[in-house]
């Protein structure tokens, strides 16, 4: 109760020192929203949240904006105004803690905001976590957890990345150690640095603190490149460059950065989730050599397939899932205006190492918690070039879960969010065995080369040999090209991803539609997810159509998702 | 030459009666049961002897018993008999363009070399069989290089090595192998060891007197020994004596797991170099750099496609490149099949030229006379396209055909250009192309400095109307999964590439429809093509479609094209 008075005192005061947040953007930055003190223990702080006025205006704006059509009810977004990357994801106390770049109405500068959850999927808000001050705004960052404390290390524009810790039940109170950046943006010196102070991320190895700044940098012919700069400490306050982080990188694009990058071992290796200013969401997976402290890379992968945006999977947070896996959540940008709010996150992903050089991707948490009003179409045969559509399946926030014999069918479409009249729709193809095949063996010293079977028959005029059971890859795509007649949706290009589809495996989707989003789970191995904005009521249904030859739909099941959100 | 006909005859017959079956040509010393002639050496007498060449007859027969098939282009380069697989040894001698390639005879379906000449690259006259098998199993792949007084080819020949072979008369048509029964470049090193480098696909070069050849290949590289492209480095004084360097390729950032370096070409481009090559994964593609000539590597320092998903079936396959003479390069890719089509599959694209734009980029032109094949010209008036209405061009149809069109898409998200459309829509192949949606330049980072950050200013910028952003590069694609209703095609995913248009400039697009091909030139930068196979009749109708918002057509004219046969 004290400590409540105290807070509300220190919230008048900076109000009225602050009384336009023109005035708080500029040296020393502080931020004119609402800020209080917590108590230290849960109890306390329950106590606290009940009253508090900045998640009592919370709730407000997520009751004001729930009518919003494209605002999603099974995946989060930011209570108020609208959010960028995920920072810091962590598990703390019994909850998992996401924290995000929070733009407070009364300042838009990126605050810390900061929600949790027990299962993943649904959220609680709590206030903002970290405020700027010194720093103009806090960027992103990523989170680490220790026994006794959490601690965050971000971006701090204008003075350069700080750490903050916090050890309270529901880490609502953050302290920045020393009160400064601890690896300043400027040298000192006045001469350029070595690295670039963006990004980072931390994790700990020997009782030693390591840290990653993201960068880019000219290779020296003028392409750019990824790079990412490591530091290391004992302390968390003083900080030494040790050098270049990856090495083996030949994955990543001309053009490409490592931005909020994440750095965490899955399976028996290890994995850095980044994102590409240019291409979005992705990773590098290799090898930690803990004597060179080098991240050697083997092969890399994306969770976005073409340009940052519009309407793609942005900036990962990602953290370690205590089983050698590695969940992980995405901001997702938007393609067309929709008020105060515009990003949102993806549904929690699980990744997991498979054999050396794949990853898996699963749903996470308990989604299935959200399903009613279930719905089936039963085993359905699928002529070829006749769209099948569902009259008993129907939604914008649903999941729809489906397994496809392909059969000989080499391209299956499901359209979903289509009206009745086809002027909009939402396509889902797959595209199977059209992705890389295994290219061609070369062998030195003998024989000649060895051609991979499917490209026998061009080369040598023979018949084709029997299938092998290690077949090429299959494509997976999301095609929004009609997903709205409105003038202003900026559309995306089809996203493409490529899984691994075994002979006689069948295609297995589990799809999850919620109001703007499509987000399409392919036997448990690859995701696409896409944002797509409907302008008609009615676009709501879902068909199925195999070409050019015919295929067996064995079963569909659908449901309709409760919200995550109490208004 | 009324001398030597007989002869050839008598050497044919001789062939043909000494190899009756292939199946006793596929061994050691794999002699080719395929009719081979020996040709005089003047044009005149290699004229004559052409006039009454019994392969040429074969092959005039059989294009004609072929034209009927649906699926067979007109003015697309296709094997006069059988199918064909990778263009090789692409040049320009003596008055003509000569064109090699993969080819299959019907009697013996080992690798020959085809071959074909034009005046104008788009006419193409059909020549015998220019290289045999023997020693080698199979003639593969390789390149030309002129000399003033000859050209050279080199190849693989499958079981020996890569050859070298020679000829400088008039039409090409006599090749004399210089190393005789052995291979150049043998497989295998003499001292039972392994050599460090794959011998496969050559190319080659000269440089101050000194012969340059590749050798494609994969090889583990990198800190697990995932598979990478490679490419090996000879020299050679005398075509005949051959030392392995080392690997050529340096900075190559651009391929991916999987990719090899196969038909490679190595040639100057502007004040640069560029390496197009074949990926067996991932299809037609080049790397740009500099030719470090003191240390003899290429330095890499760009990549990029002709072909934009897997390597098959339906898509821009192998390249064979040859110096315009003006600084640019001219490249002609077959292209791979997506439907069984009897006795063919197979194609030539239209021949393209490259030139270097800055110091990393490449446009993409038709080169050649196409022109000159256009009849019957039909035209689309300006008009404004609706938002989200297709509107049918009633006067525009076929599958033989060139559309050049030009369109303001302003604010509109996406332009649709239907083609090969059935009058129900059963069948259509589309194309479309999505203004910005391609990369932006990604983020600048300075060292030491204060990092940028987004001016002072309360509200979130709204964006900004498409057309007062920073231009961004565009994409440009082909869907083929409605384009035919068949149940044997194997259909592409959509094809889809990058293409730079700046904002004050208009969607141009030459669309070249040749019955199982589509090639989209844009704004004379970027092509995309694919193959395709429509089932019915009516699928020659042509629509455009502007998505969300209204766009401007501003001119649109359409042709039929003439048979180049």
């Amino acid at each position: 109760m004290k400590i409540k008075t105290v807070g509300i005192a220190a919230i008048l005061f900076l109000l009225r020192y602050y009384p336009s947040s023109g005035q708080a953007d500029k040296p020393p930055y502080i931020s004119p929203v609402p800020r209080s003190t917590f108590g230290t223990t849960l109890e306390d702080q329950e106590k606290q949240l009940k009253n508090d006025p900045l998640v009592l205006r919370f709730a407000e704006s997520r009751k004001k904006q729930s009518k919003d059509p494209y605002r999603p009810i099974y995946h989060f977004v930011s209570p108020e105004s609208t959010l960028n990357d995920p920072n810091g994801f962590s598990y703390w106390q019994g909850n998992w803690h996401l924290f995000y770049q929070g733009y407070p109405p009364e300042d838009r500068r990126q605050h810390w905001g900061h929600a949790i959850s027990t299962d993943l999927i649904h959220w609680r808000d709590l206030p903002y976590a970290i405020y700027p001050s010194p720093e103009r705004a806090v960027f992103s960052g990523g989170a680490l957890v220790e026994e006794n404390r959490v601690i965050a290390i971000y971006q701090g524009t204008a003075v350069g990345n700080m750490v903050a810790v916090s050890n309270d039940p529901l880490l609502l109170n953050w302290e920045k150690v020393t009160g400064n950046a601890v690896i300043p943006a400027k040298s000192k010196t006045g001469f350029s640095q070595s690295y670039s102070v963006f990004d980072p991320s931390i994790w700990k190895k020997d009782g030693i603190y390591y840290s990653l700044a993201a960068g880019r940098r000219d290779r020296g012919d003028g392409g750019h490149f990824g790079t990412a700069s490591l530091f290391k400490s004992k302390d968390l306050a003083t900080w030494e460059y040790v050098h270049e982080f990856v090495e083996g990188d030949r994955f990543t694009l001309k053009g490409d950065d490592y931005a909020c990058p994440y750095f965490w071992p899955i399976g028996d290796r290890y994995i850095m989730p980044f994102f590409s200013h240019m291409s979005g969401g992705q990773y590098l997976l290799g090898d930690y050599d803990k004597e060179k402290d080098k991240f050697m890379v083997s092969s890399n992968g994306k969770f976005n397939w073409g340009a940052v945006g519009p309407g793609g999977v942005h900036a990962p947070s990602a953290t370690p899932d205590g089983k050698g896996g590695v969940i992980i959540i995405f901001n997702m940008n938007s393609s067309k205006p929709t008020g105060e709010w515009n990003g949102l996150m993806s549904l929690p992903r699980r990744l997991t190492l498979v054999g050396k050089d794949d990853i898996r991707q699963e749903t996470m948490g308990d989604i299935e918690s959200l399903r009613y009003n279930r719905q089936e179409t039963g085993s359905v045969r699928l002529p070829a070039n006749k769209e099948v559509v569902f009259n008993n399946i129907k939604g914008n926030a649903i999941e729809i879960s489906a397994e496809i014999n392909p059969k000989t069918a080499q391209v299956i479409e499901l359209n979903v969010l289509r009206s009745p009249g086809k002027e909009e729709y939402t396509r889902i193809i797959i595209y199977k065995d059209k992705g890389y095949s295994k290219g061609l063996t070369y062998k030195s010293g003998e024989g000649t080369v060895v051609m991979p079977a499917d490209l026998v028959p061009l080369a040598t005029g023979e018949q084709p040999p029997p299938r092998v059971p290690n077949p090429r890859l299959s494509l997976i795509s999301i095609e929004s090209s009609f997903s709205s007649t409105l003038p202003d949706v900026q559309l995306r290009a089809p996203e493409t991803a490529p899984f691994q589809l075994n002979t006689d495996e069948p295609v297995k989707l589990r799809i999850f539609i919620d109001k703007s989003v499509v987000e399409v789970f392919v036997n448990g191995k690859q995701c696409v997810a896409m944002r797509v904005y409907p302008g008609r009521e009615d676009s709501t249904g879902v068909s199925i159509l195999a070409h050019s030859q015919d295929a067996e739909l064995t079963s569909l099941e659908a449901w309709q998702m409760k919200s995550i959100y109490n208004y | 030459m009324k001398q030597i006909s007989p002869i050839i005859l008598l050497v044919a017959m001789t062939l043909v009666g000494f190899y009756e079956s292939n199946a006793q040509a596929d061994k050691p010393p794999f002699i080719s049961p395929v009719p081979k002639f020996t040709f005089s050496k003047t044009l005149a007498e290699q004229e004559d002897q052409l006039k009454i060449n019994p392969l040429l007859a074969r092959f005039a027969e059989s294009r004609k018993r072929q034209s009927k098939d649906p699926y067979r282009p007109l003015y697309h380069f296709v094997s006069p008999e059988s199918t064909l697989n990778d263009p090789n040894g692409l040049c320009f001698w003596q008055g003509n363009w000569h064109m090699f390639y993969q080819a299959y005879p019907p009697e013996d379906k080992r690798q020959h070399w085809g071959h074909a000449i034009s005046k104008d690259l788009i006419h193409w006259r059909d020549l015998p069989y220019a290289i045999y098998p023997s020693p080698e199993r199979a003639v593969f792949s390789g390149a030309t290089l002129v000399e003033d007084n000859r050209v050279i080819a080199m190849y693989h020949g499958t079981q020996v090595g890569n050859m070298v072979a020679t000829s400088d008369d008039p039409l090409l048509l006599n090749w004399e192998k210089t190393t005789k029964e052995k291979a150049a470049i043998p497989l295998l090193s003499p001292s039972g060891f392994p050599n460090p480098y794959s011998v496969f696909d050559p190319s080659i070069w000269k440089r101050d007197g000194t012969y340059y050849a590749l050798s494609a290949g994969r090889a583990p590289k990198g800190t697990e020994g995932n598979k990478f492209a490679t490419t090996y480095l000879f020299r050679s004084k005398d075509l005949a004596n051959w030392d392995y360097m080392h690997e050529f390729v340096e900075e190559d950032r651009f391929t991916v797991i999987g990719d090899d370096y196969a038909c490679p070409y190595f040639w100057p481009i502007g004040d640069r170099y560029i390496l197009p090559f074949f990926s067996h994964m991932s299809g037609g593609q080049y790397l740009i750099g500099d030719y470090d000539s003191k240390r003899n590597k290429f330095i890499a320092s760009n990549g990029g496609k002709f072909n934009f998903g897997a390597a098959s079936p339906s898509g821009v396959h192998a390249p064979s490149a040859t110096p315009d003479g003006k600084g640019g390069v001219i490249i002609i890719f077959n292209m791979n099949p997506g439907k069984p089509t009897g006795e063919w599959n197979q194609i030539m694209t239209l021949p393209r030229k490259l030139t270097l734009v800055g110091r990393d980029d490449i446009r993409q032109e038709p080169a050649g006379d196409i022109e000159s094949l256009r009849y019957n010209k039909q035209e689309v008036k300006a008009m404004t396209l609706s938002a989200n209405k297709e509107v049918v061009l009633k006067n525009i149809s076929g599958n033989a055909m060139e559309i050049n069109l030009e369109v303001d898409v302003k604010d509109a998200p996406s332009l649709e250009l239907n083609v090969l459309r059935s009058d129900g829509k059963e069948e259509f192949t589309r194309i479309t192309f999505f203004k910005g949606r391609g990369f932006g330049p990604g983020r600048e980072y300075h060292f030491g400095e204060v990092e940028r950050v987004i001016q002072p200013g309360q509200q979130l910028p709204a964006p900004l109307p498409a057309n007062q952003q920073p231009a961004r590069t565009s994409l440009i694609s082909i869907e083929s999964t409605y384009s035919s209703l068949h149940p044997d095609v194997r259909p592409r995913a959509p094809e889809t590439a990058p293409v730079f248009i700046d904002n004050n400039e208009t969607l141009k697009l030459r669309v070249f429809i040749d019955k199982s091909v589509v090639e989209v030139f844009v704004n004379g930068k970027q092509v995309v093509a694919v193959r395709v196979y429509p089932s019915r009749d009516d699928s020659i109708g042509v629509s455009l479609r502007s998505q969300g918002q209204d766009s401007e057509l501003k001119s649109l004219e359409a042709w039929q094209m003439k048979s180049i046969y």
